[in-house]
């Protein structure tokens, strides 16, 4: 028999986790439509999955779980959209009009004189592998600990550390070679 | 640039606070969902009363195969004291 999670109950959980879900979220799109999009999965995700959180993790830990694997989900979803979207539009019977961009840089938590330099190094953090994104946003936009992060992506803290080491290297040497070209 | 300004510069991104819409969207997708999905025991009752008409249907077919069905019009034909033989000159 599935457990239902009382209104009250569901209610303390957004007030005390959506901050959280949200700003993890626009880390990873960078848009508030999207953020907020995905937010709205996690906790409709959250509502029908309560029965099965199992006390082996922290309600935090478990919720940035679901909210990474979300993001990562969704990000995925938006690429086929992306590479089929050039298809779609060979069939249908539309002028030469560029495709509409899926989403663009729209972060409420960038300020004005930094807009430009965060948004050249979210679109480099953008092309890193999953995991080293996931990393790299956990370590520096979350502050989560090394110990933290392995407990939120299964990981071991040494593979954590490494993984970090490498998406560091690998965003600077993207945006080095931009600088240079 | 090197990896520390880069990193020195993701420190700059403020944390922000939720639309005060969200929680009532939210509330009104799950509700949504909730209203379209089948209770377990609708489901579960619907298994059961196909499974039963399935049994009824394997049950039925047992009885009134091509088989029984012979015996019993030989047992009819009989109690009528009619020959069951498909012989028409009693050779």
């Amino acid at each position: 028999m599935m457990k239902k999670l009382p209104q009250a109950d569901f209610k303390d959980l957004y007030d005390k986790y959506s901050g959280m879900v949200y700003n993890l979220s626009l880390s990873y799109v960078q848009n508030i439509e999207e953020a907020e999009e995905i937010t709205q999965d996690v906790f409709v995700k959250l509502s029908q999955n309560i029965h099965r959180f199992e006390n082996r993790s922290t309600t935090e830990t478990w919720i940035y779980r679901i909210t990474v694997n979300t993001c990562l989900d969704f990000l995925k979803a938006r690429k086929t959209k992306k590479r089929f979207g050039f298809l779609v539009s060979l069939f249908q019977n539309t002028t030469n009009e560029p495709l509409p961009e899926l989403s663009h840089f729209n972060h409420p938590g960038v300020e004005l004189e930094h807009k430009e330099a965060l948004a050249n190094i979210f679109r480099h953090m953008n092309q890193l592998p999953e995991r080293q994104k996931t990393v790299l946003i956990l370590a520096r936009l979350e502050g989560k600990s090394l110990k933290e992060i392995a407990l939120i992506t299964n990981l071991t803290p040494k593979a954590v550390e490494s993984l970090l080491a490498r998406a560091k290297q690998n965003l600077a040497q993207r945006i080095n070679s931009q600088t240079r070209e | 640039m090197k990896t520390d300004n880069t990193m020195q510069m993701l420190e700059k991104v403020k944390r922000v606070d939720v639309s005060p819409f969200l929680f009532s969207r939210i509330e009104q997708r799950i509700h949504t969902l909730n209203k379209n999905r089948l209770s377990m025991k609708i489901v579960w009752l619907s298994a059961a009363a196909l499974g039963l008409l399935v049994l009824l249907n394997i049950h039925l077919i047992n009885n009134f195969s091509g088989q029984g069905k012979a015996d019993n019009l030989t047992a009819y034909a009989e109690s009528m004291h009619l020959s069951p033989s498909d012989n028409l000159y009693n050779e």
